[in-house]
Order: C-alpha cells, then structure tokens, then sequence
C-alpha cells in the first residue's frame, strides 16, 4: 500500500513535468510552423489545458514535498501535543476544501459532459476530457492528504513537515 | 426586499455595448422601483468571457453578455454574422438577425437561456500596414485569424492566416507576426491601432453580433409584473444599442483619421471581389446548416 | 450585512487561517467561501470550479513555468556561476559589490517577461544559491530579490499593463514605453540603496578579500567572457521577440530552448539534470498556480461582494482635490495590495476610479504607471504578496520575514510614486516624443 501511495504521487509529479514540456514543445511547434506560414491550429487552447494539467497533477506530488506554502512561524514556536493537535486542526481544514473541490470538480465535469460542452477556439474540444485532469488531481491530491493525516495521526511525521523546516 | 442580479459582460466600459447594458440595468431599477437591481460587472472583472455562457447556464450568475460568434462550435447558426460580406450593412445585419433569431432562441432554450435581445458591433474593416486596393494586394499578407471563418477567409484572400492573442497585436504588427487584420473601429480606437499601423479600408465585412442573455429559471422566478418591465426594457434597449452601434461606427471611423491613420473606402472594383469570395463561405456555409440556413440566405435577397 | 462587519469578519478568517498553519491557497480559498457564503449564493460549488478552470488553463500563464524552468535548467549548469564569475571583477570596488547582480539580473530578465512572480523565481534561483556560497547573508539577498522581481511588471513587456490598457483603453505600446523611464528610476533606487546599505553595513558584507584583489582591465575583459553564453542566451530571448520570431508568451519556449542548448554544448546537461529541473519547476509552479487559483476565487467573490467596488466609490464621492486623491488612492490601493494579487485589484476597481481620475484632470498613461507601482508595492506586502510567496518556495524563510526584509524596497517604491507624482514626465515623456515623432 504505501509503495503503491508513494508511486502513485510520484506518477502524477512525472506526468505534471510532462505536460510542461509538452507546452514547450508545442509552443516551439508553432514558432517554427510561422516561418514556414503554417498554422497550428488552437495552440493557446492546449498550452492553457495542459498548464492546468500540469497544476493539478502536480497538486499532490508538490504536497509531498513540502512545496505548497503556509505560516508555520506560530506552529514551529510549539511542541507535543498543541504542535500535533494544530497541525491536525490545519489538515482537517485542507482536507475539506479539497472535499468540497472533489465534490464539485466532478459536478462541474460531469455537467460538461451531459451537456456537450466544447471549446470556442479553433478546433472544438469536448470540455470534459481537459477539465477531467483537474478532478483527477483534486482526486489524487486528497488521498495524499488523507494518507498524512493518517501518518500524524499513527504518530509517524510525514514527509511535508520534514522539508518545510 | 428587492432581488439582486449580478451580470458578467467581457468588455470595458468605453464599448457602446457596456454603455447600453448600463443603461439597460438603469431602466430596469426605475421601472421596478429597485425590485430588481442588476450589478453590471464589466470588462470581464467578475467572469472571463470564454466562462460567462457557463456561467448563466448553469445559475451561477442570472443574465450576462458574449459574443455570439463565441457559440460558433456548438452550432452554426450563431456564425451566420461572422460571415464576410453576407450582410455588410446595418439594414441588411437587421435582416439577417431577423431571420436567424428562431433558430438562435431555439438553441438557446434548449441549454435553459433565454435571448433578450442582441447588439451589433461597427461594421469590419482592414487594419494593413500597406495600402490595399484589390485582392491582389493583400496576397501573401500574414493577416490575423482568430477563428475558423476568419482563417478560411485568409486562406481565400491568399494571404496567410496567423494566430495571435488579443494583448499582443501591438507587438505582432510592430515585429511584422502579422501585417493585417479585420476588426471593428471600435476595437480599432479602444486598441489605439494608429500606434501600430496605418490604413484602415472600410470593407463592412461584416457586422457580428452581442447577446445578452438571461437563465429561464431565475426569470421565471421573477414576479409577471418584473419579467414584463424587463422585456420592456430589453426592446428599448435593442433599438438604442442598435442606434448606438451607428453612431459609434461613424464616431469612431472619424476618431481613426483624426489619429492620423488613413481610412478609405473599397474600390467598386475591388468590393466585388471581395463579394466573390463572400458568396464562397456563404456557400460553404449554408452546407454546414442545412435548411435554417438556405432559409436564412433567401431572406437576406 | 454590513460591508465594514463583512471586512473585518473576513480579515479575521484570513489572519487567523494563515497564523494556523493553513497553507496559503486554502486560506484565501476559505476567506471567499465565507464571503460568498455571507452574500447569500447558492451556488459557491460550480462558482469555484469554473473560476478555478477559468484561471488555470489560460494561455496567459504558460510563460510562468517556462521561464521558471529556465531558471531552474540555468541553476543546474555552471552557467548560473558563471554569471558571477563574469560581474564580480566590475562590481567589486562598488559598495554592495555582487547584491546588484539581484537588480541587474531582474531588470535585463523583465524585459523578458511580463510578470514580478516569474522574475523573482527565475532570477532567485540563479543567485541566491551562489550569493549564499559567496558570503553573502541571506536576508539582504532575499529583500533585494523580493523587492527587484517587481520591476518585472513596470519594465515591458507587463502583464499588468496590459490587464490596465484594456480597461482603460489606453495603448498598450504607448503603457510599455511610459514605464521604460520609471523602471530606469527604480534600478538606480535600488542600487542606490543597495550601495548605501553596504557603506553603513560594512561589517554585514562578506569578508572575502578575493574579490578585493586588483586584477588589470585585460584580465577583467578575459574574466569577462564567462557572461558570453548568459548574454548570448539573454540576446537571443529578446532578439526572438523584437525580431517578430515569437510574441512575448512564447519567447519563454525559446528561453527554455536556450538555456538546454546551452547546457548541452558547454557539456552540462544530463538526463539527471534535464528531469530534475523539470520536475523542481513542475513543484514550483504548481505552487505558485496553487495560490493564484485561490486568488482568483478570493477575487470572485470580491467582485460578488461588491467591497473594492465600494470603497472606491466612498472615495470618488468625498470631493478631493488631486492631491488628495492621489494620497488617498494610494493609501487605497496600498490596503487593497495587502489582501488581493495585482491583477485583481486592477480589474475589480478601475470602472469605477477612472472617470474619477479622468475628471481630475489626471493622464490616464500616468495612471497606468502609478497603478503599476502601487501594484509591485502589493506583490511584497504581507499576506498576500506573490513575490514573498515566490521566496518562501525558494528558500523555506516564511513570508513575514521575507517581507521585513523587504520593507525597504516598499519604501523605495513609495519614494518612486511619490517622485512619479511630482515629475509627471518620469512616465509621459518618451510617449510624449513617440507622438511628436510620428
Ligand atoms: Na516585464
Ligand atoms: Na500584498
């Protein structure tokens, strides 16, 4: 279990980079395709679905890692027990606001699928299929949240707290 | 107390369209007595426009503004003032309105929206940094497009077509991405084009279209006597933006030669070549809707 | 509700979130639920994921992680102290000596890019690992980086002016050339400080003699050619763009391009280093993108709320004479920067401030530079400041501090509006002679 966990944050970290350079690709693509007076078509569309892919894949890899930012000045300053019992307090918020993305991530997809949302650029996209990274992210990224409360909760100091110091 | 709408519309508040909704919500309060209070938030500052349809749609906001062209994907009737030369005056952009406004209402209340009425923009133009006087001169142009139609229109004017993001017209035409492009002069005056190039051809190209458009169920939630003091509203609003749009196309033409640019008039000549080409993508239209569209074709003759 | 009772109910949940340990984003993302929650919608669900859609996968933004992983690509290659190596026989008899490399670095790099967050990342990954190996103390290092990464938005291209010049219908070439001379202002405030600083701060400044070592003019300019490949690879990102190869969005795909072929041929570049780098600016743009999702979603519900839109009109309607109105704008803005990212305040407040400023009497070119500084100002205010979120990710020192380091640059901003205000020309004059020229 916990080698599937940690594979799984560290696939999605992969696949976040992946998409960053696909950006770059497809940007160089079209600066090159213009000397030659080709259009790639719907270039802005893209670079903007897969940024917002790359974000959300990233979500839960960069968590594991320490990289997503907070005040932790009046945390580090306490010990034992309030130290633990803040940090749980502070997941517990995160926790549900990730829910609450969850839930309504999959509402707002679900809507643009039975809805037939497509995209107004040049080549027409079904909506659901780019928005679905961000639900799957959102997914992915709760789990990782979960699991360290788990962590904290069992008395183990998941890897988060470590890098942030 | 009285209930309050928030309204989304994409462009700032120097466009007619923003000063008309203005209006439009003004009307509203004072006919209900501020029963009905509608928040205008312009210039994209609460919803992006590629995100106000949604937005309506889906109760998030109750009545907002877009660009009908943006509708393009979903079905082809909303591209029917998207194409050149088709109605390229206002009489004739009436007509066309007209004749494609069942169909619009139609798909529109089928995603639970209803259409209260729909705005024009100025007439389009050439922006080009050379002088055009005939097709021939805007052969091998790198001209802008943004959307399929105007990509197919560049590619039957023989020039190329170039993608560019709205911000970056400035430096695309001063860094020679792209030498020409078919906007509005309102869009011309608000992106202060005389800084970047220098002869505008008053083609009338064609004479797209703003709706503003309101989610049926947050209508119907409004007492008989409010739903009708906004129709009423809506009507006057359609005529003064239609009013509105014509002055704005002479005001803002006469702004672009004040800046310095030199605006002309086609050729005969050269308008019907451009006509020619106009009747292609008709064509090419009317087989991509079908029926509503032949409809729509006859009565614009 | 009360719109005062809604402020302070609303900036207690943001200063008590924060002050918890709840990470940044979820912060701002709780401050807008209550506030949407207060203002009686019922449909805060679909209201946040299409805002959270809507500013995520926007093309506007593909320049950050771009830029970002240049940095990162530079930072992995010799390259990045090569810069060093480069500048330090020039800057070593300036007081301050390698801290202007942090200014230089900055304005050469926003001229690149239009946004403070993806100078003050770029740059700050280069050079403060090596300031840091050189002696220098981190807290100067880190406050002359929070506080230059800003010019990334006065100097153009500038993301902020175009958001202004869209809405004020003010050209946006005309916005980018008014700020040339104002960023100019700002490098030598900066430096100035920074040399000012050194000279009273002796004993803060590292002891290395090596740098103190006088070396002839021949061996200078033969230190010198290690800066070849950084500013071969600074030309070719510019030259892309004023040479119509790519707008300024994609010229960070070459910037990218650039930096690993640079890396190649000087033979540092590895698979190791290719995905490492990939992968540390995948973490911190996604950090970044992180917050501006919640930022935007705080902006929302601002923008439903109605507050900036009130307070600004309470200021329209007090009947103040210009210089009035310019201290109180600032005053103004400088609050709303605490709280809100640039964009935002621009958006959400200039329909209603512009045809005050207009009827004053005041050149709205002027005001879009003045609105650019009160902006850089917000990027390193605390809590909400991107610049300061930008050094945390970086170097792990929370963002209060961050922005007590930086405070002195606040002030030199500050001090630019106030010289702004009294030498209009700073920002009309070369726009000025652009329009006679014509
Ligand atoms: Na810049
Ligand atoms: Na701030």
């Amino acid at each position: 279990m916990r080698l599937f966990l940690d594979k799984l944050y560290s696939s999605c970290g992969i696949i976040a980079g992946a998409f960053i350079l696909l950006i770059t690709l497809l940007i160089l693509t079209q600066i090159i395709a213009r000397w030659f007076d080709v259009v790639i078509p719907s270039v802005e569309d893209f670079s903007g679905y897969f940024l917002a892919a790359s974000s959300f894949f990233a979500l839960s890899y960069t968590f594991k890692a320490g990289g997503h930012i907070r005040l932790t000045l009046l945390i580090n300053r306490t010990q034992g027990t309030t130290k633990k019992t803040l940090t749980i307090i502070a997941m517990l918020v995160i926790i549900s606001a990730v829910s609450f993305a969850t839930f309504y991530g999959a509402i707002f997809v679900y809507e643009s699928f039975i809805y037939d949302e497509i995209s107004q650029g040049y080549i027409p996209i079904a909506l659901w299929i780019p928005q679905s990274s961000m639900l799957i992210g959102v997914v992915v990224f709760l789990i990782a949240l979960v699991d360290d409360l788990v962590m904290i909760l069992q008395g183990i100091e998941p890897n988060f707290i470590e890098e942030e110091s | 107390a009285g209930t309050k709408w928030d309204m989304p519309t994409p462009y700032g508040d120097g466009v007619h369209h923003t000063k008309n909704i203005r209006l439009f919500a003004e009307d509203i309060k004072k006919a209900t007595g501020g029963e009905l209070n509608i928040v205008v938030h312009s210039g994209a500052s609460l919803i992006k426009h590629p995100e106000i349809l949604r937005a309506v749609k889906s109760s998030q906001v109750q009545i907002g503004e877009i660009f009908m062209g943006l509708l393009a994907n979903d079905n082809p009737i909303f591209k029917a003032d998207n194409i050149p030369f088709l109605a390229p005056n206002f009489d004739a952009a009436k007509k066309l309105y007209a004749a494609s406004k069942a169909d619009v209402e139609k798909h529109l209340a089928k995603q639970g929206l209803k259409l209260l009425f729909a705005v024009p923009w100025p007439p389009q133009g050439f922006y080009t940094k050379k002088v055009i006087n005939s097709v021939s001169d805007i052969k091998g142009m790198k001209l802008r497009a943004y959307s399929p139609t105007t990509s197919r229109l560049a590619v039957l004017l023989k020039a190329t077509p170039t993608t560019v993001q709205t911000p970056e017209i400035p430096q695309a035409f001063s860094t020679g991405i792209i030498d020409a492009m078919v906007t509005s002069p309102s869009t011309g005056v608000s992106s202060q084009a005389w800084d970047f190039v220098s002869n505008y051809t008053d083609t009338q190209a064609w004479i797209p279209k703003n709706m503003i458009i309101v989610n049926s169920r947050a209508f119907k939630k409004l007492d008989k006597k409010i739903q009708s003091a906004v129709l009423d509203a809506a009507v006057k609003a359609e005529a003064r933006g239609w009013e509105m749009a014509q002055q704005e196309t002479s005001a803002k033409t006469a702004t672009l030669k004040e800046k310095g640019m030199k605006v002309s008039k086609p050729s005969d000549s050269f308008q019907k070549e451009l006509q020619l080409i106009g009747k292609t993508m008709g064509d090419e239209w009317v087989k991509e809707t079908g029926d509503s569209g032949k409809v729509i074709i006859k009565a614009l003759k | 509700m009360d719109i005062s009772n809604l402020i302070i109910i609303l900036s207690a949940v943001l200063f008590v979130s924060l002050l918890a340990g709840v990470w940044v984003a979820v912060s701002l993302f709780l401050v807008a639920f209550i506030a949407l929650l207060l203002n009686d919608n019922s449909n805060i669900g679909l209201l946040w994921a299409t805002t959270t859609w809507g500013a995520t996968a926007t093309w506007t933004l593909t320049a950050l992680p771009l830029f970002i992983w240049m940095g990162d690509i530079l930072l992995r290659t010799k390259l990045a102290s090569d810069l060093f190596f480069g500048l330090s026989p020039w800057l070593a008899r300036i007081p301050g000596k390698l801290l202007h490399v942090n200014v230089l670095a900055c304005a050469i790099f926003a001229a690149v890019s239009g946004s403070s967050a993806a100078t003050a990342a770029t740059i700050g990954r280069m050079t403060i690992p090596e300031l840091t190996k050189r002696g220098y103390k981190l807290k100067t290092i880190i406050g002359s980086i929070a506080g230059s990464g800003t010019l990334g938005f006065l100097i153009p291209p500038s993301i902020i002016l175009i958001v202004y010049g869209v809405s004020a219908e003010v050209s946006i070439s005309r916005l980018f050339i008014a700020g040339v001379l104002p960023g100019l202002l700002l490098i030598i405030l900066f430096m100035g400080y920074i040399a000012i600083w050194a000279i009273i701060n002796h004993d803060q400044m590292p002891q290395d003699e090596s740098d103190n070592i006088k070396i002839s003019f021949f061996k200078k300019i033969y230190q010198t050619r290690r800066l070849i490949p950084v500013i071969g690879l600074i030309v070719f990102v510019l030259g892309s763009i004023y040479l119509g190869w790519a707008t300024a969005t994609e010229a960070a795909a070459l910037g990218v391009f650039g930096s690993l072929f640079l890396s190649l041929i000087t033979g540092n570049l590895s698979f190791k280093v290719f995905v490492d780098s990939l992968l540390s600016a995948t973490k911190t743009s996604c950090m970044i993108i992180f917050i501006i999702a919640g930022a935007s979603f705080l902006s929302l519900s601002m923008g439903f709320t109605g507050i900036p839109r009130i307070l600004a009109e309470n200021i329209t309607t007090i009947g103040l004479d210009l210089w009035q109105l310019i201290f109180v704008l600032t005053i103004f803005f400088m609050i709303l920067g605490f709280f809100l990212d640039g964009i935002s305040m621009v958006v959400l407040t200039t329909s209603v401030i512009l045809p005050v400023v207009k009827a004053a009497g005041i050149d709205l070119l002027w005001f879009g530079i003045y609105v650019v500084l009160v902006v850089e100002m917000s990027q390193i205010t605390p809590p909400v400041g991107f610049n300061l979120f930008v050094m945390q990710g970086l170097t792990k020192i929370n963002i209060l501090k961050v922005a007590q380091y930086a405070l002195p640059f606040f002030f030199l901003l500050l001090f630019a509006i106030i010289l702004l205000s009294i030498f209009p020309q700073i920002a009309t004059f070369l726009p000025q002679l652009m329009v006679d020229n014509y």
